[in-house]
């Protein structure tokens, strides 16, 4: 049995022989444009979530820019992350982006042993290099605004955060939100509730977890829940439609990432008050603009309020009556008057 | 008498992978091909490319937490143990030696050698519970290690979240610190340079590779040539007979499970020793413990199987990862296809190997029928004159 | 065997010229059984003897190699056990196979075909309980049942199925004697409603009491059929064994005085807490040939765990060679000189997939010739392994060919060869020439002679008589876990030995 497996190895070996192409670098780059590696996280275009809309900015780079694009993700035990990343650059994609924090050591190998092309990371600052560029985002100014919204609209002076993975990027969220909230009326109480810890990344896909989560959050006298649990989210909010149901009237859940009241059912858009937009797909786009511009862009690229790499969402009216207040803190945040914490 | 039934047993040997792959191409072929792609040119730019410097050195690096895994998961099968547990067993092993290889201050070999030990003595405490639940309470081990599995997750999870974190690090991970220098493997690039590989820049294969081997030998010399070996065979063959002859059946469980769980301790130790260095609790390789069963059952429980399994597990690794570069769309397989293949040659060799089986048990009885008959009656003494 | 002229109609069962082999083994031969309607038609033999064979081929479990069956008067061919049903054959297993956490009606009902009415269920349950007076109550969780209401329950499962045939395989084995009654009431119910039952035992005194007509199978084939009120326990025990019983042969006693194995009241008890073994007490001197006479099932298997080590004993105490063994583990029993041919030997005595010479370390991985230190020995097992093959002719091409390859008498004669190896002080036999062929017994026979005649102590269990009472110098009969008579193979009768062993003679128990 072992030999007929040597046998077969070497006959594959014999048909290779003398062969020193590398077809992994098959794909020629398009000629003087831009050819974009995009190497998503597991779940890669098409999640809904974090990876789509760093899709959207490649789109959108595509469209403007005239780029063109190899995408790639991870297999689902997530041990191939450097061979994805060196086959970007293998394919003489420059530059490479990775999204997700996941691939910060494997980046950092590969950028250094790469210095001719340049990469960029989503969500990672802890890559000091040359030819990296950090695509980071202010979740806690974002979640600063929706705090305070909350804060605002929570007549129960009890709200609630729902985390999805209680990681130091989650907890981001968490510290804007309190922030805000406290901003606003340091005696409301503000609920945390993470629904799975690291490894188990389940809880940004347990939309019944989140809904459990939420419920109890409200049983206990909660009036507005904020969650920062990508998929979890839809049983938040389907948590909050049931509330309503049951007579709790001024009852509302916070989206996170995108604006979801656009992408919400019908019944779920009648209490979304407003998301908190993380636009990933800015911040890929603002790189590629720039390194097409012939900037050789590194170090952090900060998308904050002021860039309008986070904000809230306005969509449905709900925040209209208090948008002025909103608004005020926003400006105090961007004029610096305010310093959101980023850790709870 | 006894070479014809060597040689046809050789003729077996052959037979069992050569239909197996057989059968796995095919299969794997035909699934292709209904998804739209061109299956012999896949197969073609597979075997092109896994050939190649870059891509065989990546693929034995990969092999080498595999053949670990598939040593661990061996030794139980060997007696007829399922040790599901060997996932649950590598991550706290490879954790709780990250954090004491991290805090650790020691000369550069005796540090390396304390991780090792610590990761083998952890991976053998946690496979001693399921062998303590089954020789004392009859607790079936695959449901104990498949609970165990999470169970430790979330041990291991609250450890690092609580206690062995790294708290100074800048980045979004969860991790521990790094293992300093001292407690790191020399990769083997220079070695495998000396005997004829080119290992390209960027790539490298971890040192743990002639551990590897080295306890490939060991475990070999082990299983065949030592007591504990047959005892070990012998109870997993026939656990009755084995007690009747005086192998203490709740003994071998637990030495099993012990040696079983100390080579879990090795899976995760390429990562730290020579990747990584420390445990990032979202990025640490998971499911290596189940990808060792399916080496284990490829390489039929014995090490150099288990090395050539590992090997093709990593080789199919790393060439389909490469297919995902391809210009050609008819050569741009999805990565999940590396799952279907493999998933398909290990149906095809478990298939294969059966079949085979079945078909040598029926020859070498009729073989040994028949060459019993025109043996002369040996009795030596006439029967039942002494009567 | 001709149809009685005088029996209503065709039989209910027929069974003519079976036929079947397993590999090595002849389990029937041109086998005969004729099953009259409506009554209650025992099959008795040794264990070996072909009646399990036999009933799984009626019931369709297994197929014969050839012959034909007949269910009233009409050949059928089962395939599985679902024709057997169909042709009104069901069978009661000696293991009962019944879900605990249902109840009684649930288990009744569970696995037919077609829509299930609780109510239609449970009213034929109870007109099939009552009309055969099996008292069982449908909503009864079976977990709270004791094992005779469970055997009720299968036979109700099997009436239910609408069978007109019955064939209960060794149904009292697990019974109480009061059970046992109770079971003989319910099977004259069956009777009296005109049911056939066919009843499966070796135990000649329930045989006697409970059939109308009894048919004995020896060594695979049928001897004879006899009416049950026309024969005794001795006669039929003489039926079983085969032909006249062979004279001891009168031989020169190699007893020494040194005593070998020492049995003080030895007690073992089943995890239920019942005993299996109660105050057995023996001594075997170095020559001596100890036969252990009994119905299989009264303890003598677990004499034999216990005396190897393999089960825990509630009382007692062993020694080998003047020393206490009692707390030793089976290894250090196995080192001090104990060897063992076990019962089953492709079950507790090879390893069948591995080589010979692998299969000569198995029970002698610590001692040499088959290991050095730490390390088994190859060429010192193989070599060995070649002089058995040699002095036993065990008929092999060589010692590297795996065990399965090898015919059972062959099988056999390795693992007497094993055993017999190494010099062993005490060899536990048991059943050492069951299923093998004329030859191999006789020279399994011979080589345990010589053996006793250079100073080896065996225990030595058997159900065959002729062996008994040929190699014994002393003869213990075993009945319920106590050893109830000694007796001297030169002047027993196999008669007398039946009594002892159906317990219609007692002895003071001598130990």
């Amino acid at each position: 049995m072992r030999l007929a497996a040597f046998v077969a190895v070497g006959a594959m070996a014999l048909a290779a022989c003398g062969n020193t192409e590398d077809p992994g670098s098959a794909t020629s780059s398009s000629k003087g444009g831009l050819a974009v590696g995009l190497a998503y996280d597991i779940g890669g275009r098409g999640d809904k979530s974090f990876n789509d809309s760093a899709a959207n900015g490649l789109d959108k780079a595509k469209k403007e820019l005239g780029a063109t694009a190899e995408e790639v993700s991870p297999n689902q035990a997530g041990t191939d992350r450097a061979d994805k990343l060196k086959g970007l650059v293998d394919s003489k994609k420059n530059p490479v982006i990775a999204v997700g924090f996941k691939y910060a050591d494997d980046l950092k190998k590969v950028a250094a042993a790469n210095l001719g092309t340049n990469f960029a990371i989503v969500d990672d600052g802890s890559i000091q290099a040359p030819n990296v560029a950090n695509i980071l985002f202010a979740e806690e100014q974002g979640s600063y605004l929706v705090g305070v919204a909350a804060a605002l609209k929570s007549k129960a002076k009890h709200v609630g955060f729902v985390g999805g993975v209680q990681s130091p990027l989650i907890q981001k969220f968490q510290a804007g939100f309190q922030a805000g909230v406290k901003s606003v009326d340091p005696a409301i109480k503000v609920d945390v509730q993470y629904l799975t810890a690291p490894p188990d990344f389940g809880g940004f896909a347990a939309p019944a977890k989140g809904k459990v989560a939420a419920k109890g959050m409200i049983d206990s006298g909660a009036d507005v829940v904020y969650h920062a649990a990508g998929g979890s989210g839809s049983g938040v909010f389907d948590a909050v439609v049931e509330a309503r149901a049951a007579g709790k009237a001024g009852t509302w859940a916070i989206g996170v990432d995108q604006d979801q009241y656009l992408t919400a059912n019908d019944s779920q858009k009648k209490v979304i008050l407003t998301s908190m937009i993380k636009r990933v797909d800015v911040g890929v786009f603002d790189f590629l603009k720039k390194f097409k511009d012939g900037e050789k862009p590194s170090g952090p690229q900060v998308n904050d309020l002021k860039s309008g790499g986070v904000d809230y969402a306005t969509s449905g009216g709900y925040v209209d009556d208090i948008k002025d207040k909103i608004e005020a803190a926003k400006k105090d945040i961007i004029d610096g008057k305010v310093t959101v914490p980023a850790k709870p | 008498m006894i070479s014809p039934l060597l040689l046809r047993r050789l003729g077996m040997g052959v037979l069992a992978p050569v239909l197996a792959l057989v059968m796995a191409f095919v299969i794997v072929a035909i699934v292709l091909q209904l998804s739209g792609f061109d299956a012999f040119g896949v197969f073609g730019r597979m075997a092109q490319v896994g050939f190649l410097d870059k891509y065989l050195i990546r693929s034995l690096d990969k092999a080498v937490p595999y053949f670990f895994a598939g040593c661990a998961i061996a030794v139980g099968f060997r007696m007829a143990l399922f040790n599901i547990g060997v996932e649950g067993q590598y991550r706290i092993a490879a954790l709780i030696a990250a954090w004491v290889g991290a805090k650790l201050s020691l000369p550069p070999v005796l540090h390396v050698l304390a991780i090792v030990v610590v990761a083998m003595a952890v991976g053998s405490a946690a496979a001693a519970i399921p062998a303590v639940l089954k020789v004392t309470r009859n607790v079936n081990e695959v449901v104990s290690t498949i609970m165990l599995n999470f169970i430790l997750g979330g041990v291991g999870t609250w450890l690092l979240v609580s206690y062995l974190r790294n708290t100074s690090g800048t980045g979004n991970n969860t991790e521990t610190a790094l293992i300093p220098p001292s407690g790191r493997m020399p990769a083997a690039d220079s070695v495998l340079n000396a005997i004829g590989f080119q290992v390209p820049p960027g790539e490298s294969v971890t040192g743990l590779i002639f551990v590897a081997i080295a306890l490939g030998i060991v475990l070999w010399v082990l299983i065949n040539k030592t007591r504990f070996g047959f005892g070990l065979r012998a109870s997993g063959l026939n656990p009755i007979a084995a007690q009747a002859s005086g192998i203490s059946s709740k003994g071998m469980i637990i030495k099993a499970m012990l040696l079983s769980g100390a080579l879990a301790g090795f899976v995760g130790l390429p990562e730290l020793l020579s990747n990584n260095y420390k445990f990032v609790s979202d990025t640490f390789p998971q499911q290596l413990g189940f990808t060792g069963i399916a080496v284990a059952l490829l390489g039929r429980n014995t090490p150099l199987g288990i090395a050539l399994g590992a090997f093709l597990f990593g080789f199919l690794e790393t060439t389909t990862g490469a297919l995902q570069f391809s210009a050609n769309p008819a050569l741009k397989i999805p990565t999940e296809m590396a799952l279907v293949m493999q998933g398909a040659i290990l149906l095809s060799v478990v298939i294969a190997y059966e079949l085979v089986r079945r078909f040598e048990l029926l020859l070498e009885g009729r073989a040994v029928a028949k060459a019993a008959e025109k043996l002369p009656d040996p009795d030596p003494e006439p029967a039942g004159a002494a009567a | 065997m001709t149809a009685d002229p005088t029996a209503p109609g065709p039989p209910a069962v027929e069974l003519r010229g079976i036929t079947k082999t397993f590999p090595g083994v002849v389990a029937n031969h041109d086998v005969d059984l004729e099953v009259r309607a409506g009554e209650v038609h025992a099959v008795c033999g040794e264990n070996g003897a072909g009646k399990s064979t036999l009933m799984k081929i009626l019931y369709g479990m297994q197929r014969p190699d050839s012959g034909t069956i007949a269910v009233r008067g009409e050949q059928v061919k089962f395939r599985s056990p679902a024709d057997a049903i169909k042709s009104g054959i069901g069978m009661v297993h000696q293991h009962f196979m019944l879900a605990d956490n249902l109840t009684v009606l649930e288990n009744v009902v569970l696995g037919l075909p077609g829509r299930f009415d609780p109510a239609a269920a449970r009213t034929r349950i109870g007109e099939l309980s009552a009309r055969y007076g099996l008292g069982v109550d449908p909503d009864r969780l079976v977990e709270q049942l004791g094992v005779g209401e469970r055997q009720r329950i299968e036979i109700l499962k099997v009436l239910y199925r609408g069978a007109r045939v019955i064939i209960l395989d060794e149904p009292t084995a697990v019974l109480v004697p009061q059970e046992v009654d109770e079971l003989f009431g319910n099977l004259a119910g069956l009777r009296a409603e005109g049911l056939t039952v066919l009843f499966i035992s070796h135990k000649l005194d329930e045989v006697i009491r409970v059939a109308d007509r009894i048919t004995v199978l020896r060594q695979g084939t049928t001897v004879t059929t006899v009416e049950a009120g026309s024969v005794t326990t001795a006669q039929l025990a003489h039926l079983m064994v085969g032909g006249d019983l062979p004279t001891p042969e009168t031989r020169e006693s190699t007893v020494r005085d040194e005593v070998t194995l020492g049995v003080r009241d030895l007690s073992v008890r089943s995890d239920a807490g019942r005993d299996l073994l109660s105050g057995v007490g023996l001594s075997i001197r170095a020559g001596e040939v100890v036969g252990i006479a009994g119905v299989e099932g009264n303890g003598q298997a677990e004499l034999v765990e216990a005396l190897l080590g393999t089960r825990p004993i509630a009382t007692g105490a062993v020694t080998l060679a003047g020393e206490d063994i009692t707390a030793w583990p089976t290894s250090r029993r196995r080192e001090a000189g104990i060897g063992y041919i076990p019962e089953d030997r492709q079950r507790q005595g090879l390893l069948l997939t591995q080589p010979l010479w692998e299969n000569r370390i198995l029970g002698h991985q610590t001692r040499p010739p088959s290991s050095r230190g730490v390390f088994i020995s190859r060429r010192g097992a193989r070599k060995d392994t070649e002089r058995i093959v040699a002095e036993f002719g065990v008929k092999t091409p060589g010692v590297d060919v795996p065990a399965f390859a090898l015919s059972g008498g062959n099988q056999q004669k390795l693992v007497v060869g094993r055993e017999l190896s190494g010099s062993p002080k005490l060899l536990v036999a048991a059943h050492p020439t069951r299923g093998v062929d004329v030859g191999a017994q006789a020279l399994i026979w011979d080589k345990l002679r010589d053996a006793r005649a250079a100073g080896l102590a065996v225990l030595l269990v058997s159900a065959d008589l002729e062996e008994l009472l040929g190699l014994s110098d002393t003869l213990k009969v075993m009945l319920r876990g106590r050893i109830v008579a000694t007796l001297d193979p030169a002047t027993v009768t196999p008669a007398e030995l039946g009594e002892y062993m159906t317990g219609v003679a007692t002895q003071e128990a001598t130990p």
